[in-house]
């Protein structure tokens, strides 16, 4: 048995996949419990004081976390 | 700017076609989708594997980082299609063809555009793969897309064979479901699936300087 993270973002109950720090940014990879196929990703920020999850940037954001969750699931695999 | 960009660049929104699954999931990570919502961290919470497992069984896999694993090298793998697909097309001349074909005025409403589907049909009647051309163009046209099929495949022959639709067509073509109904779906993936055998053939006579 395992525990895993979970959230409800905008609705929808998600789970956490993955988490990686990159350039002193932490990302989050959330896959969607019913449906696990689904996914987002989004990053950690401090708004008010207060740490939040919130969405990336731009598409080169969302591209660049894509291909850095895509290597790191790969190597989990190979493990 | 990759070729996918670049075949795509001088058409309406200017972005390129995005799969289904990438827009998917790109909307719900982006700020600037309006999705993605700011929601407090400390709402996360820890579940018992229940949860998971039900998760898991769901994808048949045994490892949790292989549930994202799965939505993401899919998407990648779709991604990697596209560019390549959409690469091919350039190196097609398409380009050239559908920038020919393109117009675009203000109607007193705003800029509105479209496609000359006579310089398209002219190409795809020239061309020695009248399928994969079309598909191209398929693959291009950002506006009415179902209706500029229809208007193409009316105005071309297919083996010296005209189709009045492209419901005609997919069913001539084999372009069907499960349930033998017209599909894009299968289209899309079927058509894919050849023009990356197309190029791959393509790259490896360049490759060992083969012309064809």
């Amino acid at each position: 048995m395992k525990d895993v993270k979970t959230i409800v973002l905008e609705g929808k109950e998600y789970m956490v996949v993955g988490e990686l720090q990159i350039n002193g940014i932490e990302y989050i990879h959330f896959a969607e419990i019913e449906n696990p196929q689904k996914f987002c990703i989004r990053k950690t920020a401090v708004i008010d004081g207060k740490e939040m999850i919130v969405g990336l940037d731009n598409k080169a954001e969302f591209d660049m976390a894509l291909q850095a969750f895509s290597q790191k699931h790969i190597k989990d695999l190979e493990n | 700017m990759n070729d996918e960009y670049e075949f795509y660049e001088h058409f309406g929104n200017r972005k390129p076609r995005l799969h289904a699954e990438y827009e998917d999931a790109y909307n719900s990570s982006v700020a600037s989708s309006g999705v993605a919502q700011p929601t407090p961290k400390e709402n996360m919470t820890l579940t018992k594997a229940k949860t998971t497992l039900m998760a898991i069984a769901c994808v048949g896999m045994i490892a949790v980082s292989a549930i994202g694993g799965i939505g993401i090298s899919n998407l990648i793998e779709q991604r990697q299609n596209d560019i390549a697909v959409a690469q091919y097309f350039k190196e097609e001349g398409l380009n050239d063809v559908l920038k020919d074909a393109y117009w675009s005025t203000n109607n007193g409403n705003g800029l509105v555009h479209g496609y000359n589907l006579y310089t398209i049909s002219d190409h795809i009647m020239s061309s020695e793969n009248p399928d994969i051309v079309l598909f191209g163009f398929y693959n291009a046209i950002d506006t009415n897309k179902k209706e500029n099929m229809d208007q193409i495949v009316s105005m071309v022959s297919f083996d010296g064979v005209r189709h009045e639709n492209t419901d005609e067509y997919f069913a001539a073509r084999g372009f069907v479901d499960k349930d033998g109904n017209p599909s894009f779906k299968v289209y899309e993936d079927v058509m894919t699936e050849r023009v990356l055998a197309e190029k791959t053939i393509q790259d490896t006579s360049s490759k060992h300087g083969i012309s064809r």
